[in-house]
């Protein structure tokens, strides 16, 4: 297997912590995956498209960020491979890269080829939400069914067979082309024991069902949250955990008007016989417009072991601030009324809160602004929840701008809601590694990537 | 001489002698405009208490005693106890006792209501059956089987016993691909004759291909065993955002000439860009269906947006469209002003007897306003074509908006929007060219909800209230007042009302609105849904039903 050094661009600045550099990619970036390289070294698995918009022949390379080479590893994958995901196949605590396509799943067979490992209609690796690396089974989701897949015997020349199946909720509808029978999105929650979230589907116009579905062999439970008020679910939904608790963080709105502002809800989620539906946790107003995305995220901010809530969106009419705030956490999925606050005046077309690239333990704060990422350094005790000036700036080729941004590859067309265009991803290594990818755009189409890593 | 038709059927058309009898009686007889045409009675009012929202409401004979009854399908949600059993350990007790508690639980709950009609057009007290979230959906089916029930095990015919009580009879063994689910579908639509004998026969989606029961002619009910199995084309699963399954259902209609009804698929995912046709072979068989290319999908040139018979031959005619507004990204202002008005050529296109599509079109006209579902939405609009005036043939209605900046940013988040809408009608002329019906004033203001915008719920064309077979135009949205505008044969309507009245209450939205025929006396009647206020907060409201029924007091 060749190894193909591709142009690397000057070096930037290095901080103490992290590295950022750019990598010109002989494709578009389909999906990406932490994993073991080939020859044993942590890096990232990259899925490339020959064509522009993630069309065309699909092809699998090995990046490590420390050596910054590029590896073929898969040649010619089917063009409706669509995603890339690290798994133990072999069962020697390697994690391995297996793409995916609908219904069928690839891991490489060494010389450029690629050999399958699950042949199965309706398998899509794209359909659960949430981090599977680490875990000993692989989940994918279609309507009516969640299924889980491990380790088949064979070693390192094995395949993937069924390791469970959970019955999923479905719904009936009669559109004018004829029924459509779906299932309410299915979330792996972080942490342990590993817990499933289907959902959230609204009963009615206030009551909010959630079906939890434990892997443990106890029953699927039935969560149900009700809206404080005459309001109605926005598309901000997230599943999170907090010190182990399964919540739901959600945003609704009351008044539709220029100037109204989302609510911000968190519910505790848990068995609920009456199905009335439990009362929220946390009700906040925000001042995310309505029509801007807000992102929610569990981590220790403060760093007194507890997880705290940190909500991150866009300020202002024209989005032009980007406003954290952190909820100091007080253990089981309750919060300090006061929070606190941090801005920033600049318009970000991407961010990412969560990743520590400053290596103090502290999540950190990525933020993309223009054509220059940003890292903004968590503060555990300060006033504010992260640092007042950046850690690190970096200039981003080929940066996406806000009004050329398109639904993106992976992404329906038709996804409701406020969305933006992620092309911020962290990756975790095998060996504790962290790598993030920024995406930008090449005149002829083909990536380029801007990379902070940190070892 | 007689005319060997029946109605409902397809396919039989009267002989030339007999269309020739029929001309020499017309002309030799001139008749005045409107003279001899029924009139407009005044309406029955009739309210029904439901408990919950109706999921569905039916017109069907049940008892079989020649009177069209009321069949209401209720789904609401009530307090009730659950009991729930649990393994538990107490003091001074070995091992695991089994524990019962009852808990107050919200339960969902349906139900069917028949309200048999009296031959003074009154109905009786509500006969009620609870019904299993088994049952998927209900549709009037051939009076053998006068109203059948979709079940998770396939299909019940629901009975009236001669003690007057409501049950359910199993009656076909064939679970469909939506068997627990346990959602009520109130617009299945499933029933159609597809044997074109003028009985209603029974499509039935079943997981292994659309199973077709037809309704025999001996006792004019359900056959119990399938007349063929259908595989269903464009079939799709995607698991990237929702995890859904589209199964397409087909429209029934003769499209290659041949006298009898075709299967026509639209693809769940391509929509009119790709077609499947899947011609009859009689006695309920239908060939494998083909695949019919009709566009790439080009946002910037011509797209498919209808397939079917415009001419009234058994032949299928694709309309294309393109649209004449700048297709480059202006303000905000600019956009919202393309979507109020906009501009559209339309092209004809002849499908041929083996369904290859002509590549000339055969007529091109200019068309102000919406008619046709844009490629991705999923809002039906209630334009397109349909016969406005009785002949047979389609006519085209557009619809323009009056809306601004701020509703439309509203409606983004609430799918709820308060628009003013204005009808324009093209009407079928004999040699098949569209005419623009100038001086009509069909315009209003409509509280939509964007979640919900069904073609069968903004029929304020599909209204007959005269029974002429002409579409009246049923004028809502200016507040409790409603006025019925007569169809005239040139498809205009007169500004004058020829009948107005109020409603009891403004609808909260046009989607309560419901106009079509519930007592079987060949007029439309109105159908309003009035929610009321529900006794607990996140619970379905009650509702009243309000019936206008239209052929006066009897």
């Amino acid at each position: 297997m060749g190894s193909v050094l591709l142009f690397l661009s000057a070096l930037l600045p290095l901080p103490a912590s992290a590295q950022t550099f750019t990598l010109s990619l002989p494709g578009t970036l389909v999906s990406a995956a932490g994993v073991t390289g080939p020859s044993g070294r942590p890096g990232v698995a990259l899925l490339l498209a020959a064509g522009r918009d993630g069309k065309g022949a699909k092809s699998l390379l090995f990046f490590d960020p420390e050596r910054r080479s590029l590896q073929r590893w898969i040649d010619n994958l089917h063009e409706e491979t669509n995603v890339v995901a690290a798994f133990d196949l072999a069962g020697n605590g390697v994690a391995s890269p297996l793409a995916g396509m609908p219904g069928v799943v690839f891991a490489p067979a060494g010389g450029g080829g690629s050999r399958k490992v699950l042949n199965e209609s309706n398998v899509d690796l794209r359909s659960v939400a949430g981090v599977t690396a680490g875990r000993p089974w692989l989940p994918a989701a279609h309507t009516g069914l969640l299924e889980l897949f491990e380790r088949g015997p064979g070693g390192s020349g094995g395949a993937l067979q069924h390791h469970g199946v959970y019955p999923l909720p479905v719904k009936a509808e009669r559109q004018r082309w004829g029924l459509r029978l779906s299932s309410p999105p299915v979330t792996l929650l972080p942490g342990d024991p590993p817990l499933f979230a289907a959902g959230p589907q609204v009963a009615g116009r206030r009551r909010i069902e959630t079906l939890l579905i434990p892997l443990d062999g106890t029953a699927q439970q039935e969560a149900w949250s009700l809206l404080p008020g005459e309001e109605r679910l926005m598309y901000d939904r997230r599943y999170l955990r907090i010190d182990g608790v399964p919540v739901l963080a959600a945003t609704s709105f009351d008044k539709i008007g220029v100037f109204a502002k989302k609510r911000f809800r968190l519910y505790v989620l848990g068995r609920d016989r009456s199905r009335k539906g439990s009362a929220p946790t946390l009700a906040v107003e925000t001042d995310c417009p309505l029509w801007f995305p807000l992102d929610a995220a569990s981590a220790d901010a403060d760093g007194d072991g507890h997880q705290d809530l940190v909500i991150v969106h866009p300020g202002g009419l024209q989005g032009k601030e980007l406003l954290v705030t952190a909820y100091h956490g007080t253990g089981g999925g309750h919060f300090d009324s006061r929070p606190r606050h941090w801005k920033l005046g600049d318009q970000a077309t991407d961010w990412l809160y969560g990743p520590d690239l400053t290596g103090d333990g502290i999540p950190d704060l990525l933020v993309l602004a223009g054509d220059r990422l940003l890292l903004y350094a968590g503060d555990p005790k300060g006033s504010r929840p992260l640092a007042g000036r950046p850690a690190w700036v970096a200039s981003v080729p080929g940066a996406p701008k806000p009004d050329a941004r398109d639904a993106g590859e992976g992404r329906p067309a038709e996804a409701p809601g406020p969305t933006r265009e992620r092309v911020l991803t962290a990756h975790e290594l095998p060996g504790g590694g962290r790598v993030v990818l920024v995406r930008g755009a090449q005149k002829d189409g083909r990536t380029v990537l801007t990379v902070a890593w940190r070892k | 001489m007689e005319l060997n038709d029946t109605p409902g059927s397809r396919g039989r058309r009267p002989s030339l002698p007999v269309l020739l009898l029929a001309a020499l009686l017309l002309s030799a007889v001139p008749v005045p405009l409107g003279a001899g045409r029924p009139s407009l009675s005044t309406l029955r009012t009739l309210s029904l208490d439901l408990p919950g929202a109706p999921a569905a409401v039916i017109s069907a004979d049940v008892d079989g005693d020649g009177h069209r009854d009321l069949v209401v399908v209720v789904a609401y949600n009530q307090w009730d106890e659950v009991a729930v059993t649990e393994s538990s350990t107490m003091d001074d007790v070995k091992g695991l006792v089994e524990v019962m508690t009852i808990v107050p639980a919200v339960i969902d709950r349906r139900e069917v209501r028949l309200y048999r009609a009296r031959p003074d057009g009154s109905y009786e007290p509500a006969r009620v059956l609870p019904l299993p979230l088994s049952v998927l959906g209900m549709e009037a089916g051939p009076p053998g089987t006068p109203v059948v029930a979709l079940t998770d095990e396939g299909v019940s015919a629901l009975r009236l016993d001669e003690g007057g009580a409501l049950r359910l009879e199993p009656w076909i063994a064939d679970p469909p691909v939506m068997a627990h689910t346990g959602n009520f579908l109130g617009d299945l639509k499933l029933i159609e004759d597809v044997d074109g004998d003028g009985i209603p026969d029974l499509l039935l989606p079943a997981r292994d291909g659309l199973a077709v029961y037809l309704g025999r002619r001996k006792d004019r009910a359900l056959a119990r065993r399938a007349a063929s199995r259908v595989p269903v084309p464009g079939e799709a699963w995607r698991s990237a955002a929702d995890l859904e399954h589209r199964y397409p259902l087909p429209k029934i209609e003769d499209v290659d000439g041949d006298g009898r009804p075709d299967l026509v698929f639209r693809d769940p995912v391509k929509r009119w860009r790709s077609v499947w046709v899947a011609r009859n072979a009689g006695e309920g068989k239908f060939l494998p269906a083909v695949e019919v290319v009709l566009g790439t999908g080009d946002p910037k040139g011509p797209n498919p947006v209808w397939v079917g018979d415009l001419e009234g031959n058994g032949l299928a005619e694709v309309v294309f469209r393109q649209s004449l507004d700048d297709s480059r990204r202006g303000s905000i202002r600019q956009e919202i002003e393309k979507v109020r008005d906009p501009h559209s050529r339309l092209t004809f296109h002849r499908l041929s007897r083996d369904l290859a599509l002509e590549k000339a079109p055969y007529r091109t006209f200019d068309v102000t306003g919406h008619g046709f579902e844009s490629q991705e939405s999923e809002i039906e609009l209630p334009g397109g074509f349909k016969d406005v005036n009785g002949d047979g043939r389609p006519d085209l209605v557009t619809i323009t908006m009056d809306v601004g900046v701020a509703k439309v940013l509203g409606s983004l988040a609430t799918k709820r929007l308060t628009v003013g809408l204005d009808f324009h009608v093209w009407c079928q002329q004999k040699d098949g060219a569209f005419r623009p019906v100038k001086g009509l004033d069909l315009s209003g203001s409509f509280r939509v909800d964007l979640n919900d915008l069904r073609i069968s719920q903004l029929s304020l064309f599909s209204g007959d209230f005269d029974g002429d077979g002409k579409a009246d135009f049923v004028q809502l949205g200016r507040g409790k007042r409603v006025t019925i505008h007569r169809g005239r044969a040139d498809c205009s309507f007169p500004a004058a009302p020829d009948m107005a009245f109020d409603l009891k209450e403004e609808p909260r939205d046009l989607s309560l609105v419901q106009i079509r025929d519930l007592d079987g006396d060949g007029r439309s009647d109105l159908m309003v849904i009035q929610p009321k206020r529900a006794a607990e907060e996140g619970f379905a409201p009650p509702v009243r039903l309000d019936l206008y029924l239209s052929g006066g007091a009897k």
